[in-house]
């Protein structure tokens, strides 16, 4: 069982763990399943964190003690073992026009870009948690000898689209931002769509390879050079 | 049927209730700084309470009804007039086609909320079911981004009259105006002197504070935590408290998680007197149980249900 804790007068927090790990990740995923299916009126919202779901309750509709005893009895029916995901192809252009951090990068590590494309395209990576922005991924299972620091000052305005590195993660910047990861590669996906449901391309469980693709498929994809 | 905005005000923005429900997208819940004004003011018109108004930061802006409507000013004050005519807070108005409503000194407070009856953002685009204007996405609102002159707000067409009023007494729920009460976190990772100094210190709202987030300056608090802490989602009213040793409250448009140790969670009815509080202004925090947390927010219910005639 997880470790249950109030958070102010409106939530709950479940702790799985203290690591990223990917059996912790599993127990996340599937305890957000069974408490969608067991989803009572009086919840407002349910978020999961990296080893951690919070559970956001309307303090005016039920008492702390009825959504204490609605988890207790949900919990135990959550099942990691079946819990499958799905692989998500995210086509990318790795190229220094869409990714000024892409040959510099790669001169640090050593590295020619196509070397450093392999590393960030060979894991399968997964969505551990959404946040920073509507859509931005944070993902597991980068490469460690692509692990680099976040850029001393953050850019003010990074495209939509942008993939980028952030000290041991990656991921992508779904609107325009501001940001501090270094930029290798640009999706000409939309990863996040507020007039879609669900709104996002990637999701909480989601596991996802990074395609290389070329400018060409870039531009037919629908991807833009600001 | 329109207001027309002669001049923007400082940050005028359109907010409803705002959009919770979506943060395992990494949607922020945004809406009004201030539900308890927002409530207000929409009661005093008729509309339901979480209908979209605007918010108005410190400065206001120049807003001329290009038809007859009924409106309500709530929350700081402004020195709201109408047509040069000092107008009383909490209270249903009527303004003929042609006049100015105009915003005037800061006497307390720090955003006020004008609702107009009907509704006014049927021009504004809606998205996740909330029109409320995030500026951090430019979404909802008028394309995510505060008011600016020559914008045109659409109104509905106005129902007949019927002047209400908030019975005296609404200001109890924003005093004392510089104590906010919270719940410590259980299990802090800080240590135990951070939560001690932090309850026994004053602070002042940072000018770097926005509707993301207040920053709190004082006397820096002693940051060492035990062990690390994963991002992990975050919850309304969240103190975090960053390297530098100075608090950060949480407010409207939070990101959904964040990685740094906290103190606590204001109460969720003490958020309207936080977001009531301006830069500069000094404030302390009082720890309190769930149960007080609880109380405080029914009672500031019960009395939001009987309280406009």
């Amino acid at each position: 069982m997880p470790h249950l804790q109030p958070m102010g007068d409106s939530a709950f927090i479940l702790r799985f763990g203290d690591a990223i790990s990917l059996e912790i990740h599993e127990r996340v995923v599937a305890t957000l399943r069974v408490l969608d299916s067991w989803r009572e009126r009086w919840v407002v919202d349910l978020v999961p964190g990296y080893a951690s779901v919070m559970v956001h309750y309307d303090a005016l509709q039920v008492d702390p003690e009825r959504v204490r005893r609605w988890l207790e009895d949900a919990l135990p029916r959550a099942r990691p073992e079946a819990t499958p995901h799905r692989i998500i192809e995210v086509p990318v252009w790795y190229h220094p026009s869409v990714a000024p951090d892409l040959e510099p990068l790669a001169q640090e590590k050593g590295l020619t870009v196509e070397e450093l494309v392999r590393l960030h395209t060979a894991p399968e990576y997964i969505v551990y948690m959404l946040g920073f922005r509507p859509g931005f991924p944070f993902l597991g299972g980068l490469n460690p000898r692509l692990f680099s620091p976040r850029l001393a000052t953050p850019r003010p305005t990074i495209p939509a689209g942008s993939v980028g590195i952030g000290g041991q993660q990656t991921g992508i910047y779904p609107l325009k931002s501001p940001g501090g990861w270094r930029l290798i590669g640009r999706t000409p996906w939309k990863l996040f769509d507020p007039g879609v449901d669900p709104p996002v391309t990637l999701g909480v469980g989601d596991h996802l390879r990074f395609v290389s693709i070329t400018e060409a498929q870039f531009r037919e994809l629908g991807g833009g050079v600001q | 049927m329109s207001l027309h905005v002669q001049k923007p005000g400082l940050f005028t923005t359109i907010q409803d209730a705002g959009r919770p429900g979506h943060g395992r997208w990494g949607v922020s819940p945004g809406g009004a700084m201030d539900p308890l004004a927002l409530a207000l003011a929409n009661r005093l018109v008729g509309n339901s309470a979480q209908a979209a108004a605007l918010e108005v930061t410190a400065l206001g802006p120049e807003l001329v009804f290009e038809e007859e409507a009924t409106f309500a000013v709530t929350g700081a004050d402004l020195s709201a007039t109408l047509e040069g005519i000092r107008l009383p807070l909490a209270q249903a108005h009527r303004a003929r086609s042609g006049q100015v409503l105009k915003f005037g000194a800061r006497v307390q407070g720090a955003r006020a909320y004008v609702a107009v009856a009907g509704g006014l953002a049927r021009g504004a685009r809606p998205f996740m079911g909330s029109v409320a204007t995030d500026i951090e996405t430019g979404l909802g609102g008028l394309s995510g981004r505060p008011l600016r002159a020559g914008d045109v707000l659409e109104l509905e067409p106005q129902p007949s009259f019927q002047p209400r009023t908030v019975p005296s007494g609404w200001e109890r729920w924003y005093e004392p105006r510089d104590v906010v009460r919270f719940i410590p976190e259980e299990g802090t990772r800080l240590l135990p002197e951070a939560l001690e100094r932090f309850t026994g210190s004053r602070f002042r709202i940072s000018p770097r504070s926005n509707r993301v987030g207040y920053r709190l300056e004082g006397t820096p608090l002693p940051t060492e935590s035990t062990g690390m802490q994963l991002s992990e989602p975050v919850a309304p009213g969240t103190l975090q408290l960053p390297p530098d040793g100075n608090p950060i409250v949480l407010m409207a448009d939070r990101q959904t998680t964040g990685g740094y140790p906290r103190l606590g969670h204001v109460i969720r009815a003490d958020v309207p007197k936080l977001a009531q509080l301006w830069l500069g202004d000094r404030v302390s925090f009082r720890a309190v149980a769930l149960e007080e947390a609880r109380q405080a927010l029914h009672e500031l219910q019960s009395w939001l249900d009987t309280a406009v005639v």
